[in-house]
């Protein structure tokens, strides 16, 4: 597989590289692979979706660069580059520091994501204060800070609440106060606004996009919803069936996707101004890991497949200049 | 906080009570009566009618159920006229060798459960947590009074490193050496069937996703098990204990007579064989008593543990 | 319906083998239920098959063969009294396990009976039904079976009953707490609203819905019965000799351990372990399956 757009000059080196990254595990004993050569960048102040249907890999990939892959998986080629440096390389206990220092994570259901037996300000702060030796009252004013940083109202008043006492959606505010408590360079989101509201998906949208411009972060944000994400994305990553699909920065991506499944994706979606206008619907169900076709996994359910694709792997396709998709037939002029 | 406390004290009163109603039905009902227990099965009439009315029994049973209450409240159990002493003094005299075996034995199961059951959840779906499992399942099969003979038999017989029963003389060296196989033999069935389900409940809490974001904060796997996994799943594991309390008394009685431990378990086994009656059910109501207490302090205890537990 | 795991269509799917007779399709992907099940038919044909092939009376009193160890002539050995060990040990477990299986009908009606009735009664019943259970409850079941020993002289027929009657509580809290979980499906309410009675709700859904947890809980009971009668006879105060029960020949043997005579000890010890592993592994393995594991 090339290396992603070299072509276009790299205005920041990335925070985090993955480079072909493939991820095996077992299922009910059969061996299967669940990521096959995956590469993206998290560059500061960006934000990356990667985006697919639930199976694709693409919660997986992200368990992989936090290293919390469930027992049974493993990253079996491809490498990890966390400010240019190999992590999986790196003894176990060094990358766990790395990781911990350099990322942050938050998650789909901010009902669980707290433990609910600890008062959320002692939480917040739990890994900073384990790190960083903090005394009790710097921590409760990191703390404090935190939560005013991510909109918490009241924020010294509610550091001893616990989390029950929170709604979902200011549940998953303290978690992603949680998540920056050390100053992270880089925030995974996976789904996490899937579990809440549309309102509060907003919110909690543009409380990410802010934090991302005010604190340089790097964001993978995950989710299987195009539209979400369309108006906060820089750069955009469509997986299907364990692939990348199509990629690239998300203004070319959005004025005209070249691959049917990234079409079929935002045709899933009602448009605003005709609502009454046809869904194109996806016929089928994606693959199962075990039964991924040889060819292009896309083609038993594409409306364009021809021969060709259900025998060859497709190439990358350039759009125009900044946008690639891996396709046989794309589409070349806008929707 | 103080009302919840006080209605769970109602609520174990009331069991207290329907307790000590259901076992004077018990007595009663059954067919016969404690007369011929008493005098033996081919007791004439008259013998029997003569005793009944010294034991009060020929009275009216809404009476007798009223001079029940009265005696039971005054401490009076009962007289037993095997031993020839008043019930009362053999519970004094039995009850503290069985709460130090039983405490014992469940305090030792329990740390060993905690042990297990996180290493168990921490373990999930992998080889050795499910040889675990399979541990746990074939010691929860195994008779306290199988593997009680077992190490009589082997450690006691052939090596003649423990005595085989009884609870030794004065001097705490002699005392221990006594206590150590019947504490271990009741311990393995009760540390099995916690662990076993504190392994569930630590699988459970390892799944949901505060684990995943203490991990994804660097936390080390120790941190996330006596920090986060341990404080979410201590309440329930203290009701779980409670709830042993019923399987340690059976366990305690069998280990009690493999041993010879002259404690509660073993005069209630004696004195069955001896149809004594009175001591029978009164440590039958001892035993009934001391669970619905244990289950009452486990109860306070997590009221304790976590202020924001709701009474339903 | 928003739990579709629970919907009684599925719940049946589950035992493909009451529901459509695909017996060994079901245990081949259920190992644990088959393994118990296997491990259970040889103790049942053990215990009853046994004895039509080995013509020996477990009570032939044999002077000249006292404490003979296994060996090809005496397969289990010879007791104190030169009986052999083998005849006892499969007579022993007919008591052993039908006792305990028998006991365990009587305390599933018991159960049934009492936690439906409490589950479709007003709440304030409910209430004190469900406080009565929670103190009998607070009585240990070989205690309680203790206590039954000391009053009246126990035969086979009584321990079924009693045994019954002592640990019937369990599966009554179960049956309710299913009723309750029940009550409010849908289907069970628009069943009401086409003015079901409550008695044709209980025979047809209900029951229906909570028949595969009360199997599982029946074969714990079962394991459970075979622990308490084992440990009874053990003390003496179930199965009476002469009559060999494996409690009652652990009991015995216990006595003679001094002796070294080991076979009287671990044979049917291994007898009731097995019989309580059978029953336990059984009910795991289909609870593993209701819980979609």
């Amino acid at each position: 597989m090339p290396a992603s757009p070299a072509a276009r000059p790299a205005p920041t080196p990335p925070r985090l590289a993955v480079e072909g990254l493939r991820i095996d595990g077992r299922q009910q004993g059969r061996a299967i692979t669940v990521v096959d050569g995956l590469s993206f960048e998290l560059r500061p102040g960006r934000m990356l979706a990667l985006v697919g249907e639930s199976g694709c890999g693409k919660s997986l990939t992200a368990a992989a660069i936090l290293g919390l892959l469930p027992w049974g998986f493993r990253i079996t080629r491809g490498h990890v580059l966390l400010d240019g440096e190999d992590v999986l390389q790196l003894p176990p206990g060094a990358w766990r520091r790395r990781r911990a220092e350099s990322m942050g994570a938050v998650f789909q259901n901010p009902l669980t994501a707290l433990n609910p037996t600890l008062p959320i300000g002692s939480q917040v702060v739990e890994a900073a204060r384990l790190a960083e030796q903090l005394g009790r009252e710097p921590a409760r004013a990191r703390a404090q800070e935190l939560l005013e940083l991510v909109g918490v109202p009241e924020a010294a008043r509610r550091l001893d609440d616990y989390p029950h006492h929170f709604s979902g959606g200011m549940r998953q505010r303290v978690a992603i106060a949680m998540a920056l408590a050390r100053n992270p360079a880089i925030l995974v989101a996976d789904e996490p606004t899937t579990a809440l509201d549309l309102i509060t998906q907003a919110q909690i949208l543009r409380l990410l996009n802010r934090l991302q411009r005010e604190r340089d972060l790097a964001v993978l944000f995950i989710t299987h919803d195009l539209s979400l994400v369309a108006e906060y994305a820089d750069d955009i990553l469509v997986m299907y069936a364990g692939r990348a699909v199509e990629r690239g920065e998300a203004r070319a991506f959005f004025s005209a996707p070249l691959h049917p499944y990234s079409r079929a994706l935002l045709g899933a979606v009602p448009h605003p101004a005709a609502p009454e206008e046809r869904l194109t619907d996806i016929e089928g169900l994606p693959p199962a890991p075990h039964e991924y076709p040889p060819g292009c996994r896309f083609a038993p359910r594409c409306p364009r497949a021809g021969t060709v694709c259900r025998h060859e792997p497709p190439p990358p396709r350039v759009g125009d200049g900044s946008h690639e998709a891996f396709c046989h037939h794309p589409y070349t002029e806008g929707p | 906080m103080f009302a919840m406390i006080l209605r769970r004290l109602l609520v174990s009163v009331t069991s207290l009570v329907l307790l000590v109603t259901i076992v004077f039905f018990m007595i009663h009902a059954t067919p016969g009566g404690p007369a011929y227990s008493i005098l033996g099965m081919h007791a004439s009439p008259a013998a029997v009618a003569a005793l009944n009315k010294q034991m009060g029994l020929s009275q009216p049973l809404g009476e007798q159920y009223v001079i029940w209450w009265w005696h039971l409240l005054q401490g009076r159990l009962g007289y037993s006229y095997i031993q020839h002493t008043p019930v009362t003094r053999l519970l004094r005299i039995y009850t503290g060798r069985t709460l130090l075996l039983d405490l014992s034995a469940l305090g030792l199961a329990a740390l060993i459960a905690l042990v297990v059951g996180l290493v168990q959840g921490y373990l999930a779906e992998r080889p050795l947590g499910k040889v675990i499992g399979v541990f746990q399942i074939v010691f929860y099969a195994l008779p306290v009074f199988f593997v009680g003979i077992l190490l009589i038999y082997i450690l006691s017989i052939r090596l003649n490193l423990f005595p085989p029963g009884g609870i030794g003389h004065h001097g705490l060296d002699s005392r221990l050496r006594h206590l150590a196989l019947p504490v271990f033999t009741l311990t393995l069935p009760i540390a099995a069937g916690l662990s076993r389900y504190f392994g569930h409940q630590a699988r459970q809490e390892y799944r949901l996703d505060y684990v995943r974001t203490a991990r994804a904060r660097g936390l080390s796997d120790l941190r996330i098990a006596l920090h986060h996994v341990l404080r979410n799943a201590v309440r329930p594991f203290v009701t779980m204990v409670g709830m042993m309390i019923p399987a340690v008394f059976v366990g305690d009685v069998l280990t009690e007579s493999v041993f010879n431990y002259p404690g509660l378990g073993w005069l209630l086994w004696r004195s069955a064989l001896d149809q004594d009656y009175p001591t029978v059910s009164a440590i039958t109501l001892f035993i009934g008593v001391l669970t619905i207490l244990g289950n009452l302090l486990a109860d306070l205890i997590n009221s304790i543990l976590d202020v924001r537990v709701r009474y339903e | 319906m928003n739990e579709p795991r629970s919907t009684p269509e599925r719940r049946w799917g589950l035992f493909p083998a009451l529901h459509a007779g695909r017996f060994a399709s079901a245990l081949r992907s259920a190992p644990l239920t088959a393994a118990g099940l296997g491990l259970f038919l040889f103790l049942v044909a053990f215990s009853w098959l046994g004895p039509l092939l080995i013509h020996t009376s477990p009570y032939a009193i044999r002077p000249a063969l006292l404490f003979r160890p296994p060996s090809w002539s005496h397969p289990l050995g010879t007791d104190d009294l030169g009986r052999s060990f083998l005849a006892r040990m499969m007579y022993g477990g007919q008591p052993s396990l039908g006792v305990a299986m028998l006991g365990t009908v009587i305390a599933v009606v018991l159960g049934l009976l009492y936690g439906m009735s409490s589950g479709l009664s007003p709440s304030w019943l409910d209430k004190v039904l469900m406080r009565t259970l929670d103190a009998i409850l607070a009585l240990p079941t070989l205690v309680l079976m203790i206590f039954f020993a000391a009053l009246v002289r126990l035969d086979a027929l009584s321990l079924i009953l009693l045994l019954g009657f002592v640990s019937w509580p369990g599966l009554a809290r179960i049956a309710r707490n299913e009723v309750l979980a029940y009550k409010q499906r849908d289907y069970v309410l628009a069943a009401r609203q086409f003015g079901a009675g409550t008695g044709y709700l209980a025979r047809t859904h209900l029951l229906r819905s909570m028949l595969p947890i009360v199997l599982v809980n029946a074969t714990f009971t079962v394991a459970d019965l075979v622990l308490t009668l084992a440990g009874l006879s053990f003390l003496g105060l179930g199965i009476q000799p002469p009559n060999p029960s494996w409690g009652g020949l652990l009991g015995n043997g216990s006595n003679l351990a001094i002796i070294g005579a080991w076979w009287l000890i671990l044979f049917p010890g291994l007898a009731i372990v097995l019989a309580i592993l059978a029953m336990n592994m059984m009910g795991q393995g289909i609870l593993n399956r209701l819980e979609g594991r």
